[in-house]
């Protein structure tokens, strides 16, 4: 049978939100408010249509808002299509929000039996798991801890285990792997690509479109409730990415409710925001405030592909209430992969800059310059210090996404090497 | 409800978590299982039979009866009512057969009757009742309270989601309820012309079957009892109709 060579069938799926400005929940005013209820439709999926085989891994790709966790939740049947159809074919394990299907005053080992019983296992096969899901967690003495007390690590750690040791036919996960630190993420991709030999499906929503790239045999591209593009993942991401970017400087990314074409998009308060999250200062205490840190081409141009000149622009500036007497700083700029891989570390005193001043006023800003950028495409945190010259530290700022570099050659990794392919004869000795 | 069945490590679970928490942090813990109905016993047999002179003999046993029956249906109904939106993480977040969720409740409350039998009997035999061959109906009343619970539980948790009055509107209407219920009076002392209209009442049925075999040590009354089950498994699927209907909004609606 043709049907059984998919996991997932979704056809011409539709889901409208419907959005309460006030909302009419009691009596009295049902009654009083019947004819003119307070609310606005909005489009989170407009006729979807996706097949996934049986043992594929798709990326679902997108920016905020786009749809992606509403097409996760339609297929793990916590919601429902108000048009179309869905088929599932298989196990459904889903890794969806942090802390889902945990109760905070179980400890650990009892969270596993709860969450095993939640995805509709009998006791004892959870009990015959109970090792391997502890030593995959590595929660150690943790485990019997109520786990009111858990960090999001800790949590993703225990909600990853028991849903990989489920042995699930289908594996939904968004984006929860992010919270936990980079061994344990690598293991988690160990562990997914252990379930892709063993052909099991995965359907998997990110921004982290390396992993897209380098994990996934299709990606699926989300825009505005529909499927904007799908197919090779290297081909999806390098669009999804210089489209995305594009939008975002050109200041068309804001989020609207009232698409006039009747497409909305996915409403959450806390997405609801500008989809290219500015960086921020780790703290307002600080006797010196790094107001923005701007990257960009040398030329100005937002978009920085492989081998461009980039300018770096630091606003920094003392803060007002601030006492103390700062004659001279070093500044020192950090580049990481997403999952914390140190890529570049510089300072002023280590390049013999010494120290520099700050700037006295919204005029003056500390630029750095740097040639020819050898990154491979995708997203970079950068981290910018200002510390004294002591290495006291005197602000710091953090941008999760500030670097996005776009390789349109294709190569992946972290760096982007020169090269050039082709053949070479052996010199025959005769 | 073939689903319920395949979820049905995870109803477990949930009647066992409820249980678990429900006295959590309480210095007497799961005592107040027993503690609670005796001194709401006291109250009653101290305004019924001393106050206005009930002439019931042995009073406190035929209301014990009565409360206990009460007990299982009104505090489940009660509880699932609200369940759907106190569970709303679960119920955003993961998939199951939401049914589970007022089942559950009812679930807990049928174990927390069992376990109150186990002062009913003593209490009884205390005040000189002895053991019967027709206790042995029990397990047939039970079960045909616990599905006309589940269906009440089905029907109130379902709509509760997009009326929230339901869960403040159900604690008067309870009240009501519980009066014209026989469990501060017996059956005989109603007008004989009402008597008929009582029997509609199908908690009645349930409630009268007890204090028949337990109290009257007398059987079942055959056509009240078949009655009960007939209404109570119409109550039962009217509530997995309605139920099955509004779920498929409960999560945006929580």
């Amino acid at each position: 049978m043709a049907g059984l060579d998919y996991a997932v069938r979704v056809s011409h799926v539709s889901k409208t939100f419907r959005v309460h400005l006030e909302r009419n929940r009691t009596l009295k005013e049902k009654l009083l408010y019947a004819k003119r209820a307070k609310y606005r439709d909005f489009v989170a999926l407009s006729d979807v249509s996706l097949d996934i085989r049986k043992g594929a891994t798709v990326g679902l790709l997108g920016v905020n808002g786009s749809g992606k966790s509403t097409l996760l939740k339609l297929i793990s049947r916590i919601l429902y299509p108000d048009n179309g159809n869905i088929e599932v074919h298989g196990r459904v394990s889903s890794l969806l929000e942090l802390g889902a299907g945990f109760h905070p005053d179980f400890t650990g080992i009892e969270n596993i039996f709860l969450n095993g019983a939640l995805m509709g296992l009998a006791k004892r096969d959870i009990a015959a798991k109970l090792e391997e899901i502890i030593d995959f967690s590595e929660l150690g003495d943790f485990i019997r801890e109520p786990i009111r007390g858990y960090s999001s690590g800790m949590y993703m750690r225990l909600a990853f285990a028991v849903a990989v040791a489920v042995d699930p036919e289908i594996l939904l996960i968004d984006e929860i792997l992010a919270v936990g630190d980079a061994a344990f993420q690598a293991k988690c991709m160990d562990r997914l690509k252990q379930l892709q030999s063993l052909n099991r499906t995965i359907v998997l929503v990110t921004h982290d479109t390396g992993a897209v790239e380098r994990f996934c045999d299709t990606a699926v591209w989300l825009h505005d409730s529909r499927i904007r593009m799908k197919g090779d993942p290297v081909d999806v991401v390098r669009t999804y990415l210089t489209t995305v970017f594009k939008r975002s400087h050109d200041g068309t990314n804001i989020m609207t409710f009232n698409r006039t074409d009747a497409v909305g998009s996915e409403v959450q308060p806390e997405e609801s925001s500008l989809t290219k999250v500015e960086g921020e200062e780790e703290s307002q205490d600080t006797p010196v405030k790094i107001e923005r840190v701007l990257i960009r081409r040398a030329d100005g141009d937002p978009v920085i592909r492989c081998g461009d000149d980039m300018e770096i622009i630091i606003h920094a500036a003392k803060r007002f209430d601030s006492e103390m007497d700062l004659d001279g700083v070093v500044a020192s700029l950090q580049i990481y992969t997403q999952d914390d891989t140190l890529v570049f570390s510089v300072n002023t005193l280590s390049d013999r800059k010494g120290k520099i001043a700050l700037p006295s006023s919204t005029a003056e800003m500390i630029v750095l310059n740097l040639k020819s950028c050898p990154l491979a495409g995708g997203v970079y945190r950068v981290d910018v210090r200002i510390t004294s010259e002591y290495g006291e530290p005197l602000a710091s700022y953090r941008d999760s996404s500030g670097l996005s570099v776009i390789c349109v050659e294709g190569a992946s990794g972290i760096v982007n090497m020169e090269r050039k392919w082709g053949i070479k004869h052996l010199v025959d000795a005769n | 409800m073939r689903e319920v069945y395949v979820y049905r490590a995870m109803l477990w679970s949930l009647v066992l978590s409820e249980l678990r928490t429900r006295y959590k942090g309480s210095a007497l813990g799961f005592l107040w299982t027993f503690i609670s109905p005796l001194l709401t016993l006291i109250v009653y047999d101290l305004v019924f039979s001393t106050i206005m002179h009930v002439k019931i003999p042995h009073f406190a046993v035929f209301l014990f009866i009565g409360l206990l029956g009460w007990n299982m249906f009104a505090t489940a109904v009660q509880s699932s009512t609200g369940v759907i939106v106190r569970q709303s993480s679960l119920v955003k977040k993961i998939y199951f057969p939401r049914e589970i969720l007022p089942l559950s409740v009812v679930g807990g409350s049928v174990i927390n009757y069992l376990l109150s039998l186990l002062i009913l009997f003593p209490f009884m035999m205390l005040s000189g009742f002895v053991p019967s061959w027709l206790w042995a109906y029990m397990p047939a009343i039970v079960l045909m309270e616990a599905i006309l619970t589940a269906g009440f539980s089905l029907m109130f948790a379902a709509i509760n989601v997009y009326l929230r009055d339901l869960e403040h509107m159900l604690g008067v209407f309870l009240l009501m309820w519980f009066y014209l219920t026989p469990v501060v009076y017996s059956l005989s002392m109603i007008p004989h012309k009402y008597a008929e209209l009582f029997k509609f009442n199908p908690v009645s049925a349930a409630i009268i079957s007890y204090q028949d075999i337990l109290y009257f040590n007398e059987p079942v009354h055959w056509k009240l009892f078949l009655y009960g089950y007939a209404v109570s498994i119409i109550i039962f699927l009217l509530g997995m109709r309605i139920f099955g209907k509004l779920n498929r909004r409960f999560a945006e609606e929580v």
